[in-house]
């Protein structure tokens, strides 16, 4: 080892007092496994408390702009305690020379070529510090390192201040889907009958840990298993399919690099990953004649989701989808700028995804109008083998629309389905306005626009008579 | 059909039958927790695809792919018995214009108008939208009067409507009102619409038309002879302001605009 730091310097780290208080319980060899220097590095795993061990190394070799860490733990502290902790172990000489454990000599290995690019690229001004320096070369191909998206401007020149940025919110995000994932299996560890699960507070703390951590999409989906518990006499099926799906997100947001381009870009707008729609605006549109179908509403916390979606396609089907989002602030509706019922010819630009659907509308071709007829129908096996192979594509899908022919029919206890030829689909239960898609079907088969999602339709708009009734 | 699709046919059948045995085997040890239960062997077929140490992030992993499998392959319910067609209206519905109309009132907007919109589409001969019929059977279960109204407007759509969705609590056929109730049919004319323009006009530029006099000033345009509501909303847009009398000419000036969007929007077709 070239140099041992002394105990005094490795608390001189600390970001405050509090956090080198905190670091000398980690400081003794049992609460370490794999622990080993060489000349530039200390790394080792810390095994204390967690279900899964916290990933600890630090790059002793940079002189110049001090030492760099790296630790996977939620901590937004830096170093965190377990940094420092390593770091007095070291001081104490309680960490031998050994060969590099896999994790160390990717990251080291990554902060060199960091390093060499920066001596190649004077538009960068410093080296990207610090809790994950490693993390700096991820971008576009690595583990939640900002998918497809690379902090360069238009001139393909490196903005730091936007890689830097980029990069502590990655790490933010990384650190918080492997806390949503040890929170999952310490659940079903103890069981989905254990009581916490019943209190709302148990969900609100992870929804918001994971705000902390910038996934608010997983957040929200969070908030919305939790009223799933206790909803009906299976609800345990009903939650354990969303904790599983959510451990396949918070699984596949780590391992992006091993996944399909498209599927990986999905992994991270589903984890909260944003997308700057100038980025989308940018990619190749799908031309076409677009009706607006239906128009959905959903509230989440303060804020009002809307999702208008768009069909083009041949009148038998099969259609093309898109969703445009639209959110509003509490006290600050959102508005309609797609009314139901209108067509126009546009070009849409798709998000990145393991299939296209959600989308921003680019340039109009047309002035909407009135449209002369309903989106493109289908069968209602159609629409749902549709929806089964989007939901192959995005397996954490939520909802997919579905434009049908279909005689609503009752089931007994207030509930119906839609029915065709081909079989029936039930209407989501609580939905309130079942009464106008009888009365106006008369028993007769209507043309319906409705989001599909694993409780049924949700029905949006109902085409009768020339005229897009919006429910 | 051939062996190839029987063959297929069986395959399909075995393996949703397996992730339903293997998805029941994941749901029973998530809830006991996996602390307590063993994780079952999984069927041929549903193994994880990564080597895991911990129980619980291999249910986990299985119970991903389990639910994936068996939301995309979801396939239809069987049809239930579908129910009998609305017997034959040989009336059409009335325009879109006139649909809007009626449903703005239903929503509590100068409602006073109502009964005229019945009048006049019975005169036209046209019933209301269907997507309205269930508003309106609703509004009669508290309104006997209306609901007589109402449902001779609707015509069978009402009774058919309600045999086939009891859940929504309302008779099939029509309850009487109770003795002395007034029908529910617009105000009758009055004699003289040009002196209720002057009185109105009058009430304005002596600032009694207060917030306090719109009941009687509602009842009296709603009574007003459609001739002269033109004359009556000129007189009204040029009324002085005067901050006691606004909100009153603003709802004058809205009735006297629906009813005569409703003369325009219900007037008979040749």
């Amino acid at each position: 080892m070239a140099v041992r730091p002394t105990h005094d310097q490795v608390l001189s780290l600390a970001p405050d007092p509090a956090a080198a208080t905190a670091a000398l319980p980690g400081s003794v060899p049992g609460v370490w496994s794999g622990a080993g220097c060489d000349d530039g590095a200390v790394w080792g795993q810390y095994i204390a408390t967690s279900s899964e061990p916290y990933n600890v190394a630090v790059d002793l070799s940079d002189d110049v702009s001090g030492p760099a860490y790296r630790c996977n733990c939620p901590s937004r502290k830096i170093p965190c305690k377990h940094v420092l902790g390593l770091l007095l172990l070291l001081a104490n000489g309680g960490v031998a020379p050994a060969r590099r454990l896999p994790f160390a000599a990717e990251w080291l290995q990554r902060r060199v070529a960091t390093v060499s690019a920066s001596v190649d690229q004077p538009t960068i001004a410093e080296p990207v510090p610090t809790h994950d320096g490693g993390a700096t070369t991820d971008a576009g191909s690595g583990a939640l390192g900002g998918g497809a998206r690379s902090p360069r401007d238009d001139l393909g020149v490196i903005d730091p201040a936007r890689q830097k940025r980029q990069l502590e919110r990655s790490e933010r995000m990384r650190a918080g889907l492997q806390e949503l994932d040890r929170w999952l299996a310490d659940r079903i560890r103890v069981g989905l009958a254990s009581a916490e699960l019943s209190d709302p507070t148990t969900w609100e703390r992870l929804a918001a840990r994971l705000v902390d951590a910038q996934c608010g999409a997983l957040a929200n989906r969070v908030k919305r298993i939790a009223t799933k518990v206790g909803q009906h006499a299976r609800w345990h099926e009903d939650v354990l399919e969303e904790m599983a799906l959510m451990h396949a997100l918070a699984v596949g947001a780590q391992r992006t690099s091993g996944l399909p381009v498209d599927l990986a870009d999905g992994v991270h707008v589903a984890t909260g990953l944003t997308v700057a729609k100038d980025d989308v605006l940018a990619s190749v549109p799908s031309t076409a004649r677009w009706i607006v179908a239906g128009e959905s509403r959903t509230r989440e916390d303060k804020i009002t989701v809307q999702r208008t979606w768009l069909a083009s396609g041949p009148p038998q089907g099969p259609a093309t989808w898109a969703m445009i989002l639209a959110f509003g602030a509490f006290g600050n509706e959102v508005t309609t700028e797609h009314q139901v019922g209108r067509a126009f010819e546009a070009d849409i630009h798709w998000y990145p995804g393991g299939i296209n659907l959600r989308a921003l509308v680019g340039r109009l071709h047309s002035e909407p109008g009135a449209s002369a007829s309903p989106p493109p129908v289908t069968t209602i096996a159609a629409a749902m083998q549709a929806a089964g192979w989007a939901l192959a594509g995005e397996p954490w899908l939520e909802r997919y629309p579905l434009c049908i022919v279909a005689t609503p029919a009752p089931l007994g206890n207030g509930r119906w389905v839609l029915a065709d030829d081909t079989g029936s689909v039930p209407i989501v239960s609580g939905f309130s306005r079942t009464a106008e898609i009888v009365a106006v079907s008369g028993g007769s088969p209507i043309t319906l626009v409705g989001e599909w999602s694993a409780e049924g339709v949700l029905p949006l708009t109902l085409f009768a008579a020339g005229q897009a009734v919006p429910l | 059909m051939t062996d190839v699709q029987r063959a297929g046919m069986s395959a399909g059948q075995s393996l949703a039958h397996s992730a339903s045995t293997e998805w029941s085997n994941l749901v029973t040890t998530a809830v006991l927790g996996t602390d307590r239960k063993r994780l079952p062997i999984p069927p041929p077929g549903w193994e994880s695809l990564r080597p895991v140490q911990d129980p619980a992030v291999e249910l986990l992993d299985r119970a991903a792919a389990v639910a994936t499998a068996r939301r995309a392959g979801m396939q239809p319910l069987a049809a239930p018995l579908r129910i009998a067609p609305v017997p034959f209206d040989e009336r059409p519905e009335c325009s879109t214009a006139a649909a809007n109309l009626l449903a703005r009132m239903l929503g509590g907007l100068h409602d006073i108008a109502l009964p005229e919109w019945f009048a006049l589409s019975v005169i036209g001969g046209v019933r209301p939208p269907a997507y309205l019929v269930p508003a309106l059977l609703l509004r009669g279960r508290r309104n006997p009067a209306f609901d007589l109204v109402a449902r001779l407007a609707i015509g069978p759509r009402a009774a058919w409507l309600a045999e086939a969705m009891p859940e929504l609590g309302v008779r099939v056929d029509p309850q009487s009102p109770p003795a002395g109730t007034d029908p529910f049919l617009p105000p009758r004319p009055h004699a003289d619409s040009g002196a209720v323009v002057s009185v109105i006009v009058e009430m304005f530029l002596d600032r009694s038309a207060s917030w306090a006099a719109v009941a009687q000033l509602r009842l009296a345009v709603a009574a007003m002879d459609p001739a002269w509501l033109p004359a009556l909303s000129l007189e009204l847009n040029r009324a002085p302001f005067h901050v006691a009398t606004e909100r009153t000419r603003v709802e004058l000036i809205g009735l006297t605009q629906i009813r005569r969007e409703m003369m325009v929007a219900l007037a008979p077709t040749e």
